[in-house]
């Protein structure tokens, strides 16, 4: 029996999850060049709990992704997660992988005690065209087996030459990935932190509370493997609510661009007057309020969408161009400060990095636009 | 064919040794149509290094050996722990004992060949710039931004100015001692009033020159000035007391001039190696002989100064792109995917072409025009603006080819991402330059007009 949302309550939530925002979240980050401690992040994650804005338990109760299938709570996560992403995307992204880690592992029947990351981004893009046929149920090719081999982590197999790496905060304890079994069938493997290699590799780009793991599996068999009819239709799933959640997170890191930007050009004055006056400058806005303006319909419509397999490619094709326009309005954003929108210190080139990392995960919009070509494909 | 055997061709192209590939085809053609016609299986560093001059070719050579041995393994390490002085004093001492720091000046004022004196000065400056900037941004900017502090020095046109400070600078840095100069103009609150004209008819200076007995009493503060941090003499601009911007005045305030400090180094998005200090000015004794190119010809020397520093800094922006661009091919030929490497994929090959395309036609727009003998706003401008915007695109796609792994410091694009950006900005906002090329042709289009 999951919690039952009414529309009444999303407006409620959003604006419950504004305050914190402002009263929690935001003094911690007031300094962009400084990133928020552990600690300081662990206590964050227990007053996030305790608003509800997500659900550590395996019972039922509220929070992002608590039950997507359902009509509300993508409105409602999605919503959020911009939100959280306004004040701060790293944070955000950390809300959204624990929530994702908690919604694989309910649908999986695994222990919702041990802080779980669905790993859903493979070794390296999405397979060219095959994760796409897969996920459609085309017939698959030598060459799709082959990349598919190569993109999804084979167990019982020695690691490829790429390395396998996720995004997450420090504190996770076992680790949810899509795998292939040694006989090519797809399931869900939960490893145990324990259980794998795994290196943290810090100073990535952007998304600095978190960190980007590099991790193979010991070569033990993973705690538990989920195969069968429904592991293949979660990964789509939990592929659609991450590319939600990324598009979200980046869209709410530009409101916040946008409104320093104006801020800064409202204040600065150039040849005896305010920036915000001279054309170079509006122009630079315009495209930033017209980016906004943009992404948000189409975040508002995607996350009316269902979280089924078949819209996938939906969710897909609208992330491959909204990264795109997002962080170009980041650049022009940072831009309108000069100088000194390059200081770590004004926080626009963090947003910039931020953006860009998030366009970088779990598909670049090359990589998005060729799964599009395929799912469009009769 | 697989992994380890020796290939023969890439995925979707004719081998080199096939009858129909042009390069055996065009065997059928006479010596004559050869001279013209022929196929160059070189990389395009070769290709453009040998359509280079040949002082600049060799320029270029030394310069690439030199920022692939000294700057290249610093790379990672000065933009995550910028300003540790023992490696920038190695950076520094290497880079004296090869030439660099005066390398694109011929002797004797610098320490380049005597040959490169029949060479218009921007097209070595862009030539040497690229290079380090290819190997890091950061290290790049440390080694180049000297060559703006010294530009007032030069375009002066005293002699006794070059031989008092310039010359010295050289022979001292020869000697292994290295000399560095840096360039203050911008000030809190007024970045781009001191860009361009019409802002500055404008705005109110904050840096003040008083006049003392035998000199001037400087006032005020800097902002953003890259090297100020370690630079041995600033070229200070100040306005005159009582007087407005049409007074700006050069002054040269060497380091530990009472009164003269780094107050801080900004922290940056990238370019890291090279810091953004900020110098404030406190009664600072300038004597007259250090007054550069004469009293109120401050505003002169700073917009030429401008003029004949973007196209290095488009030549920055194209070798950031460069060494993006040579990261993703590494990347792209070295990582497989269903048993063949990346490069094999015809979505990559296109992506790699246009990053070829994109910083081929960078390279080709500064070289043309730095090989022109005067230099102009409208050309450096117009250099500035499409090489940075363009070196932001190419960084752009060695991040999507990398995909996911473009994120990790340790994998570079994403660094050069961070240091392409800065040259949107610096040098004059790109919105500024844009301007400044219409400035430029400001009498064509009042010629239209006056004809209405």
């Amino acid at each position: 029996m999951e919690t039952e949302l009414t529309e009444d309550d999303i407006p409620l939530m959003l604006a419950e999850i504004r305050r914190f925002c402002q009263k929690s979240v935001g003094p911690l980050v007031e300094r962009p060049e400084r990133t928020i401690e552990a600690g300081q992040l662990v206590r964050l994650t227990e007053q996030a709990w305790e608003i509800g804005l997500i659900n550590p338990g395996v019972e039922p109760g509220t929070g992002l992704w608590e039950d997507p299938e359902c009509d509300g709570w993508v409105r409602l996560s999605s919503g959020a997660l911009c939100g959280v992403g306004r004040t701060n995307a790293g944070i955000a992204f950390h809300f959204h992988q624990l929530a994702l880690g908690r919604y694989v592992s309910r649908r999986l029947g695994i222990d919702g005690d041990r802080q779980g990351i669905a790993c859903v981004q493979g070794v390296y893009g999405l397979a060219r065209y095959s994760l796409a046929r897969l996920l459609k149920g085309a017939d698959l090719s030598d060459e799709d087996r082959a990349l598919l081999h190569d993109y999804f982590v084979t167990l019982g197999s020695e690691a490829e030459n790429l390395p396998l790496l996720f995004q997450a905060a420090d504190g996770w304890q076992q680790l949810l990935a899509p795998c292939l079994d040694e006989k090519g069938e797809f399931g869900w493997a939960a490893f145990g932190r324990e259980d794998i290699e795994v290196v943290p590799l810090p100073d990535s780009h952007g998304l600095d509370e978190t960190v980007t793991w590099q991790w193979q599996p010991r070569g033990e068999s993973p705690r538990q493997f989920t195969a069968g009819e429904s592991a293949l239709p979660l990964y789509a799933k939990a592929l659609h609510i991450n590319a939600q959640a990324l598009v979200a997170i980046a869209l709410g890191s530009l409101e916040s661009a946008y409104e320093k930007a104006a801020e800064y050009a409202g204040l600065r004055k150039q040849a005896g007057k305010t920036i915000s006056r001279h054309a170079a400058v509006r122009q630079m806005l315009a495209r930033c309020a017209s980016t906004i303006r943009t992404v948000e319909l189409l975040r508002g419509q995607l996350s009316r969408l269902a979280v089924t397999t078949n819209n996938l490619g939906t969710v897909f094709a609208v992330r491959a161009q909204a990264h795109n326009l997002l962080c170009a309005a980041a650049n022009d954003a940072m831009q309108v400060l000069g100088g000194s929108g390059y200081s770590r210190d004004a926080g626009l080139e963090k947003i910039v990095r931020d953006c860009n990392h998030l366009r970088l995960l779990c598909g670049t919009p090359d990589e998005l636009l060729m799964f599009v070509s395929e799912w469009e494909e009769n | 064919m697989g992994q380890g055997s020796t290939r023969e061709t890439l995925a979707g192209h004719l081998p080199p040794t096939h009858p129909l590939s042009p390069r055996q085809a065009f065997r059928c053609f006479p010596p004559l149509t050869s001279e013209f016609m022929t196929y160059e299986p070189r990389w395009i560093w070769e290709q453009d290094t040998a359509a280079l001059p040949g002082p600049l070719a060799e320029l270029r050579r030394q310069t690439r050996a030199f920022a692939e041995q000294e700057l290249r393994p610093r790379s990672l390490e000065g933009d995550l722990r910028p300003h540790d002085r023992d490696t920038e004093t190695a950076v520094l001492k290497r880079a004296a004992e090869a030439g660099v720091l005066f390398g694109h000046l011929p002797q004797p004022v610098g320490s380049g060949e005597t040959a490169l004196m029949d060479y218009p000065l921007q097209w070595a400056a862009t030539v040497k710039v690229e290079e380090l900037c290819a190997a890091c941004g950061g290290w790049g900017l440390l080694l180049s931004a000297h060559a703006l502090g010294m530009m007032p020095l030069l375009i002066s046109g005293d002699k006794k100015v070059l031989k008092r400070f310039v010359i010295p600078a050289n022979r001292r840095t020869q000697a292994g001692e290295p000399y560095l100069f840096a360039f203050a103009i911008t000030e809190p609150g007024a970045g781009s009033d001191v860009e361009e004209g019409y802002g500055a008819s404008l705005c109110k200076p904050g840096t003040i020159a008083k006049q003392a007995e035998g000199g001037w009493l400087l006032g005020g503060r800097k902002l953003f000035i890259s090297g100020g941090d370690i630079a041995d003499a600033v070229t200070v601009f100040a306005a005159l007391e009582g007087e407005g911007i049409e007074s700006w005045t050069c002054f040269l305030v060497e380091k530990g001039t009472p009164g003269f400090t780094c107050v801080r180094n900004e922290l940056k998005m990238g370019q890291r190696a090279s810091g953004a200090a900020e110098l404030e000015l406190k009664d600072v004794f300038v004597p007259d002989d250090r007054v550069i190119g004469g009293l109120r010809n401050g505003w002169a020397l700073n917009r030429a100064s401008l003029t004949c520093s973007r196209m290095p800094v488009a030549a920055i922006a194209l070798g950031i792109a460069q060494g993006a661009m040579d990261t993703a091919i590494d990347f792209v030929c070295r990582f497989r995917m269903a048993g063949r490497p990346l490069i094999d994929r015809q979505e990559v090959q296109l992506r790699v072409a246009d990053m070829i395309g994109e910083t081929g036609a960078m390279r080709s727009m500064i070289w043309q025009r730095a090989a022109r003998p005067v230099v102009t706003q409208a050309n450096a401008s117009m250099c500035k603006v499409r090489c940075s915007d363009a070196a932001l695109r190419v960084c752009e796609s060695a991040m999507e080819l990398l995909g996911n792994h473009g994120v990790l410091h340790r994998n570079y694009v994403e660094k050069h991402f961070r240091d392409a950006r800065l040259t949107q900005i610096y040098e004059g906002t790109n919105q500024i330059n844009r301007l400044a090329v219409i400035e430029d042709f400001q009498e064509v289009f009042l010629e239209k007009l006056n004809q209405q």
